[in-house]
């Protein structure tokens, strides 16, 4: 019985995961971090105004 | 059309008009770093309205907001009396709305603002426009980072950063236009980067924007790549009494790309006194 709930965890727990993961790479996620980076390193890697 | 020098201790002023003339066009560049170079010669038409003023920002030693201020304070005060409009290029406008924050905007005739930032949002919303550009950009830049054989000057990473703009600062018909102007354009690296990763990283003029009673034109590029006219018709929502003024197909130097225009619209501007451009 405690091996079928262990199991049943270890599959929930690599849905939530593989779904985790999916997020992180969408697009949108990108641009996000690509605009984070932006304003952190501004000045640095950009032309001015 | 009479161009003269004249010094106020390290601060070095171009001249461009009548001296005698009492209306005064103080012109101060974007950047921040780059020289008033780029304002020539599509600004000369307004010598004919004012005399024009120009100066190197930074050339006192300047290489923070607060220091440039009063640097600019010095060059208001040196044309106490005259009728004096501040014209701000970008930056420049940032620069001309920090005056007005700290002395007061009473000794101006009125305000000039060029595809002006006033809160640092404004690379933000670009970034969000042009993340495909803005994304190959870096990878260009980490590889040239990866190719260089000695460390290149703060003044050369300087001009490379404008340059790797140039699509987004022009529209495509003047990409080469663009290009030969920033890249004949002399960059202080070291105010460039104390600026950039400093003042502009944290500002918000927007509750002074609404404080604004003297005559103020703002004139925008409706295909503007970095300062969108978006982002710029919202720092104008706070203050009714400014006027606007959007030109079609042209970037962030509309001055540049649309001269003609352009220049009619600052003359219709200083000639009312601000009524009606």
């Amino acid at each position: 019985m405690k091996l079928v709930v262990k199991c049943i965890l270890v599959v929930v727990f690599a849905i939530g995961a593989v779904q985790i993961f999916k997020v992180i790479r969408s697009p949108e996620a990108k641009n996000a971090s690509f605009i984070e980076k932006g304003v952190v390193l501004a000045g640095q890697e950009h032309g001015g105004i | 059309m009479n161009l003269d020098i004249t010094s106020i201790g390290k601060i070095e002023l171009t001249r461009l008009g009548d001296s005698s003339r009492k209306r005064k066009l103080l012109c101060l560049h974007g950047g921040p770093g780059m020289d008033p170079s780029y304002f020539f010669p599509y600004l000369n038409p307004l010598a004919c309205d004012a005399e024009l003023i120009f100066y190197r920002q930074g050339c006192s030693g300047a290489v923070t907001i607060d220091a440039l201020v009063d640097e600019l304070a010095q060059v208001v005060k040196f044309f106490q009396g005259s009728e004096i409009f501040l014209f701000g290029h970008s930056f420049g406008g940032a620069l001309a709305l920090e005056y007005g924050k700290r002395f007061g905007l009473t000794d101006l005739a009125g305000l000039i603002l060029v595809s002006w930032v006033y809160d640092d949002k404004w690379f933000a919303r670009s970034l969000v426009k042009y993340s495909d550009f803005c994304n190959s950009l870096q990878l260009t830049q980490e590889a040239r980072e990866k190719a260089r054989l000695s460390k290149p000057s703060v003044n050369v990473k300087c001009r490379e950063s404008f340059l790797d703009f140039v699509p987004l600062y022009f529209t495509p018909k003047n990409h080469d236009l663009g290009q030969r102007i920033i890249a004949n354009t002399e960059y202080n690296g070291e105010l460039f980067f104390s600026v950039m990763g400093g003042y502009l990283k944290n500002f918000d003029l927007l509750p002074f924007i609404q404080t604004i009673s003297i005559p103020t034109l703002s004139i925008l590029g409706k295909e503007d790549g970095v300062v969108s006219a978006e982002y710029i018709r919202a720092g104008l929502a706070g203050n009714c009494r400014m006027k606007q003024h959007e030109i079609s197909n042209v970037s962030h130097f509309p001055f540049i790309e649309d001269t003609d225009q352009f220049i009619s619209v600052v003359k219709a501007f200083v000639n009312n006194k601000g009524e009606s451009p």
